[in-house]
């Protein structure tokens, strides 16, 4: 016998609002329990940038460790492969166009392949993902779990193809990005990463690249329900006006529900280990009167079948009393701090790519406040590389004259990455 | 048990639809108007047909529509009872989340021709669910002793109903120690007398429209004027946020010091009206002649207790409010 895992559903918001007003803000802190549940099966596609400019031997030999540090840590039975990107895709691993299971056979004979791996050609990144999805569709398991690595841009197809395989593959796999080196570009990894419901984060020495690429294998081993969807009932003209992962990194999930029926919004959030992820909504509602109660929004937690695993309410009353309506929850108020945060660091930073060092210093400033107001601790340190801090507190801060790529894209690739609540901040 | 057509005072045996005197109907023993008391422990929610906002019919487990999200009222939210000589609304307001508020009232004396009146009305103190507990159950208590209890005279008998209303609330919690205000009333067709605890008051409101003096215990009364001046309360208007914030100084409840209430007896000269109100009420309409403007322009003691609770709504609904009003004499309305 299997327990179905069950999941808490904890809202955090003011209920309270003004006479007119219609729309109620809440964070939706979500986690599973630890249940006997078995483990879901699971398929697993590592895909190699191997474009010209990995031949650096020091970069294609760390990816190659990687990779095959990756494999080591696959669970056997596992379905898994390999493939090599490039202009084009082509199986490193197995040779034909399907999935192998792991076992000590196939470890061996995937490392091997793996090291007879050459270098060359251009980077076409949405061709890659569209193989990965070809395999882990055909799989039909779970948990269906890709790592992308690259170190360069996107350079040999136009945008519009990868953003294209972006919108078809939401929701088919979830696709951990990793860029090493300098020479790629944050904001495409970000984008694959955010639509594939996966991290992103740089590795700056190629030689971390296998114990980064072990602890991602391991964590898609350890997810335990696949295919969760949160689905938000609103009441009759009323809508989901905003939804974000906030905890614990920040992704957009605005604008990619689905509508099942009219007044439920479905979200996927891909698979989940035993952990907690939190959500800010925001829900435009029509006002009702003062001393009206009205359910906002319902949230359920649910699995690929549809079934119902845990449940939240956002409860919206309209009151007169500006000491009810004018309170701030304190969870909400932090989490808008941190997408402020994360906002303002994106922002300095593209404002210091274009020279305007103004702007650059007074977004860079505020996220320097902004970071210390929060107690957000690897925010602060990170900044502190890219500028001189006069007076954390008020974001007094002038631009450093000289800061490393590895710096600056650190900060950048990190910017979506919040910390909880500290309660001694509050 | 047998009793009496209302029309004709023909003996009348139990069960019957029609008086074999004079062939009026009889009153339905189920029905509200020949309720003999309010129900203990308070209403129960009506089933109904949809959503109060939108009629949608389907509504989830907690009260919340299914489609409008608008949550169906609470049966505390607005209570009314119509005994015919008495008649009680409360309503929980536009601010606070429940209705701590809570009234009890019932008629002694033949079915059909009640002669004597009693009520209680209590005030929860706190924002704990167990405030309303609290009302509610020496509201009960408090009736169910002056019905039924054993002690002879009206004010011997009042001050009975007081201590087994504070039983009764001891009784809910020893952890959260709940408490809340009192006062009971015995409206004979003679005199009224009014038994109280805490700021929840009573007013004589004089049918002519008349303006009174305030009045001393055993006296006769004629001009609208509060029977219940209790030094101890606050004496603010809810509206006023900084004097709003008061102690109760006498209440009952667990940890209460002085439990036996203050009594006033009073001979009306004339026909008019009890009120007794929490201060939902008279936080905002405080003089006995505002109350009577209200009262004087209802055309049932119904009418008076809803336009009342409605009109303390109007003014911000700060708190719960509940209202019950008695006609003196205590005589059924013409039907």
């Amino acid at each position: 016998m299997t327990t179905e895992p069950h999941f808490t559903v904890e809202i955090a918001h003011n209920r309270y609002l003004a006479p007119g007003a219609g729309e109620i803000d809440a964070v939706i802190n979500v986690a599973t329990t630890e249940t006997g549940a078995r483990l879901p099966t699971a398929a697993q596609v590592i895909m190699l940038d191997c474009s010209a400019s990995m031949y650096r031997p020091s970069k294609l030999a760390a990816a190659k460790r990687a990779a095959s540090a990756a494999i080591d840590a696959l669970r056997d039975d596992t379905a898994f492969a390999v493939v090599a990107g490039t202009d084009q895709v082509a199986m490193v691993y197995p040779e034909a166009p399907e999935l192998a299971e792991v076992d000590e056979h196939t470890r061996a004979a995937a490392k091997e392949a793996i090291d007879a791996v050459q270098a060359g050609g251009g980077t076409a990144m949405s061709q890659w993902l569209q193989l990965a999805g070809e395999l882990l569709a055909s799989s039909r398991r779970e948990v269906r779990h890709a790592i992308l690595l690259t170190d360069g841009r996107n350079t040999s197809e136009p945008h519009a193809d990868l953003a294209n395989t972006l919108a078809e593959l939401r929701g088919a796999f979830s696709c951990d990005c990793r860029g090493v080196g300098t020479d790629w570009e944050v904001g495409e990894l970000r984008e694959i990463a955010d639509a594939l419901l996966g991290t992103i984060d740089i590795v700056a020495e190629p030689e971390d690249l296998a114990a980064d690429f072990r602890a991602l294998a391991e964590n898609a081993m350890r997810k335990m329900v696949p295919d969760v969807t949160l689905r938000l009932w609103t009441p009759q003209h009323a809508e989901v006006t905003m939804l974000r992962q906030v905890d614990p990194t920040l992704v957009d999930l605005t604008g990619h529900g689905t509508k099942p029926q009219p007044q439920l919004t479905d979200y996927l959030t891909g698979a989940w280990e035993h952990e907690s992820r939190a959500y800010h909504a925001r829900i435009a509602l029509t006002p009702a009167g003062v001393g009206e109660r009205m359910l906002a929004c319902r949230i359920a937690v649910l699995d690929g079948d549809g079934t119902n695993l845990g449940a939240g309410k956002v409860l919206a009353t309209w009151t007169d009393d500006p000491a009810r309506y004018g309170a701030l929850d304190t969870q909400v108020a932090h989490y808008t701090g941190q997408q402020e945060l994360a906002e303002a660091i994106q922002a300095g930073l593209d404002a210091r790519r274009v020279g305007d060092l103004d702007t650059a210093t007074g977004k860079l400033g505020r996220a320097v406040a902004l970071a210390e107001e929060s107690g957000h601790t690897d925010a602060s340190r990170l900044l502190s590389k890219i500028v001189d801090i006069d007076d954390s507190a008020r974001g007094q801060v002038r631009l450093k004259p000289t800061v490393t790529a590895v710096d600056e894209m650190t900060l950048d690739t990190r910017s979506v990455v919040t910390t909880r609540m500290h309660r001694s901040a509050g | 048990m047998n009793g009496q057509c209302p029309s004709c005072a023909e003996q009348v045996a139990e069960g019957d639809m029609f008086c074999e005197a004079c062939g009026r109907r009889l009153p339905d023993p189920h029905s509200a108007t020949s309720m003999r008391r309010t129900p203990v422990g308070g209403p129960v929610l009506a089933p109904q047909q949809g959503c109060a906002g939108c009629e949608y019919p389907m509504i989830d487990d907690d009260g919340f529509c299914l489609r409008c999200g608008r949550q169906q009222p609470l049966a505390r939210d607005r209570m009314t009872y119509d005994l015919g000589l008495v008649c009680g609304a409360s309503d929980r307001g536009l601010v606070r989340d429940h209705n701590a508020d809570a009234m009890a009232f019932g008629l002694a004396g033949l079915p059909g021709r009640p002669r004597t009146v009693v009520a209680a009305v209590c005030d929860g103190v706190g924002s704990t669910a167990m405030s309303d507990k609290a009302a509610q159950v020496a509201a009960d208590a408090a009736v169910g002793e002056l019905l039924e209890g054993a002690v002879n005279g009206v004010r011997p008998r009042l001050l009975a109903a007081a201590s087994k209303a504070a039983d009764a609330v001891v009784a809910l919690s020893d952890v959260e120690k709940p408490s809340t205000t009192f006062l009971s009333a015995v409206i004979t067709a003679r005199e009224i007398t009014v038994a109280w605890l805490g700021d929840s008051r009573a007013y004589w409101i004089a049918g002519d429209g008349s303006r009174g003096e305030q009045v001393t215990d055993r006296s006769s009364v004629t001009g609208s004027t509060c029977l219940t001046i209790d030094h101890t309360a606050r004496n603010a208007l809810l509206t006023d946020e900084a004097s709003a914030a008061h102690t109760l100084t006498r209440w009952v409840g667990a940890d209460s010091t002085d439990l036996r209430p203050q009594v006033m007896t009073v001979t009306p000269t004339q026909p008019g009206m009890v009120v007794l109100c929490t201060d939902g009420l008279w936080g905002y309409l405080k003089e006995p002649e505002t109350l009577a403007t209200y009262i004087l322009g209802s055309r049932s003691t119904a009418d008076a207790v809803s336009s009342l609770v409605d009109a303390a709504k109007a003014h911000g609904g700060r708190d719960n409010v509940t209202v019950v009003a008695v006609p003196f004499p205590p005589a059924l309305e013409r039907q």
